[in-house]
């Protein structure tokens, strides 16, 4: 897609974020925009601050009772952190997939049928036709199509991520969060993930905290650069991996220091 | 808490082998620049022969570039440096050659000399000499002011060219000097010339690995 | 490692090894040995009346119409069946339950008077004497002849009866007896019992255990609430009865629906007794589900109950499985808590809102008395044990299913 015909529209509002674990401050400060239809790349070391910023995106960090949020979190011009905003609403439309793939231990068409059931879809026709157009979108339906009714524990790493990729799909989110997705898959499945990735910034807006350089660099057209909680920074991913303006950012991604 | 030894170690090794290349390419052409003032039949032979050695230098270095590229997927500064050494050494070998041509013409050329234009050729050969000295120091410390400096050099370089052109025009004219002398003369002076516009192109390299732009294009 | 150290170590290891063995082999001995005991002792008595019969022996007097005459036996009789001509009867000689002889009627004439004979103590509603059908297996515990003789015949015998019956023109009274020492009351009890205490229970336990691992926040109260749970899991089941005895048959006493003990009182004082244990292995089986998972169902955009009734909980079902086995075997083996929480008396009709004994309490009743019956003790024991075996498959097949279902790696 060219950019200039891309709409360059701003999907995340990030102002002055702290993130506080009890004393602890995770993150410091950060201010940033995430854009429709874009692949956004979170790289840094470990402990940057990367996945638990990634959490602020979907609520996540809600679940763990210590921490809390300062600062503004504008999802499509809204304040996700309202009271009165639906969480739950947030989440269906902003879903996540993990480092480890963690389908549940049902079938694989009541795994992609889950969430639209939570939601109140009954219809099995409506059930069977999201489940198909889920797993095509993740390339996966070829390979699954006669075996739906079997365990998804069946599968094999890569298709058990594909198949999570698939079960976030079915909620026809508007963007995809994903931390670390091919970190404990082969070689061969992340690059069908990664292929898959690419397809899909068509639809939606993905976010990536990847700690593979060469991942970012291949896949992403934004790239954060984090440490110790801090956007170091935070630039178009050509810029950031030909000539970055940070030495911290050229020192991290040259390997001088992990 | 510094890492990717083997990197940096290749990268470091890489540096000094074009460090390498481009004294032994400049020697090469003080020494056939001497040995055309001097008439020295003797070291032109020598140039011609060492020229064999500037040649392997840069097939090593080729090697060694694009290992590092497979092995070690370089990016951002380190990438700038290895795509831009890997560009400068054709500029290098050339000028390894034209050191060739230049000793080739010193075996050609006559006993007998007009004197009269060695100043404006000697002129071309100190600025050239200096600008591929400077540019192989601007090499060594990726130094970006030093290359400007040899980039605007060049200018004198084609000034003078085009003097001797009008001197030599006029000289034959009055038939003042030897026809084939003059062509001989002329063609040498060409040789300098490319060697400046080589010692250009290492500039814009240099610059390049600077900046990611290469005579203001962004490669990026 | 030196050749000597190498040969303390693998003397070590033999030492170790052979006492595991033989104590393991010791203990799987002697319960074998109590398995074999209980068995060779009550296996004589195990059979379908046992089951199905009632404790208490019933009696019933009867007075018959007028013998009509001969009655020719139908079919071929045993060698030991004394059959008498005049009244249609064929007698035997047998034990009840208790080891006493007895004499029961092994073969009646389809003709004959006794089939129908008038209950001596029952009126309808009319005034008229109830008319009874008896039936082969009653016992004859004594008869009153036309000339007023009370001829008590069970300990004389089945061919001294038949003699007896023949000469007897009219007979004005015979007391049958349907032998008791079945178990059929305590069993169904046993059952009901079961049944109320896990309906109270296990919805209680379930949402206890589900409360503090997916719902409250870790706080010191929480940790001090699991601590007494912890302790509650020890204490000695007799003080529960206590509890029972008085608090829950006083309450239920004063809703109206009971006097005294109950099976209700009974169960509720279970109920709390397996509630620690309920509340503990619930919680195990939700802990060891991994975090991933609340996490992709909430990351989907499902609130917590539906994370917790769809995804966390059918997969915890094996585990509180477990818990549920571990409390049926609690329930069928209580006696002393149940002895004070409703009763040690057996019934033979099984009401909710009164008294019954489980088949525990039945063994206690039985062994209790003066003269304990080690038989019908161990006859029951094999009872409870065949039943323990069943329920423990059937949940271990459920539980399999589940599993399959499920598909854990």
């Amino acid at each position: 897609m060219n950019k200039i015909e891309k709409q360059n529209k701003v999907v995340f509002e990030l102002k002055n974020i702290n993130l506080f674990y009890d004393d602890f401050q995770a993150i410091k400060d950060i201010t940033m925009n995430i854009n429709a239809n874009e692949v956004t790349a979170f790289i840094g070391p470990s402990g940057c601050g990367k996945s638990t910023f990634i959490r602020i995106l979907n609520r996540m960090n809600d679940l763990i009772p210590s921490c809390e949020i300062t600062g503004d979190v504008l999802f499509k011009q809204k304040d996700a952190y309202n009271k009165d905003f639906d969480v739950i609403e947030l989440r269906s439309k902003v879903g996540m997939v993990f480092q480890k793939p963690n389908p549940f231990p049902m079938s694989i068409y009541d795994n992609i049928a889950y969430g639209p059931k939570c939601q109140g879809i009954r219809d099995k026709k409506a059930l069977d036709e999201i489940v198909e157009s889920s797993l095509k979108k993740a390339a996966l339906w070829n390979e699954v199509s006669d075996r739906l009714k079997k365990s998804a524990m069946s599968l094999s790493g890569g298709q058990q991520q594909r198949l999570c990729i698939a079960r976030t799909i079915a909620m026809k989110p508007e963007v995809i969060l994903m931390d670390e997705p091919t970190s404990a898959l082969d070689p061969v499945s992340t690059s069908k993930i990664e292929d898959l990735i690419n397809e899909l910034k068509n639809d939606y807006t993905i976010v990536i905290v990847t700690h593979n350089m060469q991942q970012a660099a291949r896949i992403s057209d934004r790239t954060a650069f984090f440490l110790l909680g801090e956007l170091i920074e935070f630039d178009d991913t050509t810029k950031i991996f030909s000539k970055p303006i940070h030495k911290k950012t050229e020192d991290y991604i040259t390997g001088r220091f992990g | 808490m510094t890492l990717r030894q083997t990197l940096q170690n290749s990268i470091e090794g890489l540096k000094k082998d074009v460090a390498n290349m481009a004294d032994l390419a400049l020697k090469n052409l003080r020494d056939s620049l001497l040995a055309f003032k001097t008439e020295d039949l003797e070291l032109a032979n020598k140039v011609i022969k060492v020229d064999d050695e500037v040649d392997m230098f840069e097939e090593e270095i080729a090697k060694q570039a694009i290992k590092i590229i497979w092995k070690e997927q370089p990016v951002a500064s380190d990438l700038r440096l290895v795509t831009g050494i890997l560009k400068l050494i054709t500029d290098l070998e050339r000028i390894g050659d034209h050191a060739t041509d230049i000793a080739e013409m010193t075996l050609h050329l006559d006993k007998t000399r007009n004197l009269r234009v060695l100043p404006i050729t000697t002129k071309m050969a100190e600025a050239v000499e200096f600008m591929v000295l400077e540019s192989i120091k601007a090499l060594v410390k990726v130094d970006e002011v030093k290359a400007k400096e040899v980039i605007a050099k060049d200018d004198e370089v084609d000034t003078l060219f085009q003097n001797l052109i009008d001197k030599m025009t006029s000289e034959l004219k009055n038939d003042k000097i030897e026809a084939n002398e003059a062509i001989y003369v002329l063609m040498v002076a060409k040789y300098f010339e490319r060697v400046g516009d080589h010692a250009v192109n290492i500039a814009e390299w240099i610059i390049f690995m600077n900046q990611g732009t290469h005579k203001n294009t962004s490669l990026f | 490692m030196k050749t000597k150290e190498k040969q303390v170590k693998s003397h070590y290891d033999k030492i170790a090894h052979t006492t595991v063995y033989s104590l393991g082999f010791i203990g799987v001995i002697i319960l074998t040995m109590v398995i074999i005991y209980v068995t060779m002792t009550g296996i004589s008595l195990v059979n379908w009346d046992l089951i199905s019969g009632d404790s208490q022996d019933i009696n019933t007097n009867v007075y018959l119409t007028e013998s009509q005459g001969q009655y020719i036996a139908q079919t071929n009789l045993d060698d030991d069946i004394y059959y008498s001509k005049v009244w249609g009867l064929g007698f035997i000689d047998s034990t009840d339950r208790e080891g006493h002889a007895i004499v029961e009627i092994a073969y009646i004439h389809p003709d004959s008077p006794f089939i129908m004979s008038l209950d001596k103590n029952n009126n309808d509603e009319n005034g008229n004497p109830v008319v009874i059908e008896l039936t082969e297996d009653t016992a004859i515990e004594k008869a009153i002849f036309n000339n007023f003789t009370l001829f008590t015949f069970y300990t004389d015998g089945a061919e001294v009866m038949r003699d007896a019956f023949d000469q007897a023109t009219q007979i004005d009274d015979v007391t049958v007896q349907v032998v008791g020492g079945g178990i059929r009351g305590s069993l169904i009890t046993t059952l009901w019992m079961i049944v109320i205490t896990l309906i109270l229970a296990i919805p209680i336990g379930v949402s206890t255990a589900i409360y503090f691992n997916e719902f409250s926040k870790k706080s010191k109260f929480s940790d001090l609430i699991r601590t007494l749970v912890d302790m509650l899991t020890g204490v000695p089941s007799i003080i529960y009865g206590l509890l029972g005895a008085a608090v829950f048959i006083p309450l239920l006493n004063a809703t109206g629906l009971t006097a005294g003990g109950s099976i209700l009182s009974g169960a509720l004082t279970m109920a709390v007794i397996l509630l620690p244990t309920i509340i503990k292995s619930t919680e195990e089986a939700l802990k060891i589900i991994p975090n991933d998972l609340r996490q992709g169902s909430l990351a989907l955009g499902a609130n917590q109950t539906q994370t917790i009734f769809k995804v966390v909980l059918p997969n915890a079902t094996p585990g509180i499985l477990t818990g549920v086995l571990l409390g049926i075997g609690r329930i069928m083996g209580e006696s002393a808590a149940l002895i004070f929480a409703v009763g040690a008396v057996t019934k033979d009709t099984v009401v909710l809102t009164e008294r019954s004994s489980t088949l525990a309490v039945h063994i206690w009743v039985i062994m209790g008395g003066e003269a304990p019956n080690y038989e019908l003790a161990s006859a029951i024991a094999i009872i409870m044990l065949v039943f323990v075996f069943i329920i423990n498959f059937v949940v271990k097949i459920f539980a399999k299913r589940l599993q399959k279902n499920m598909n854990w790696s």
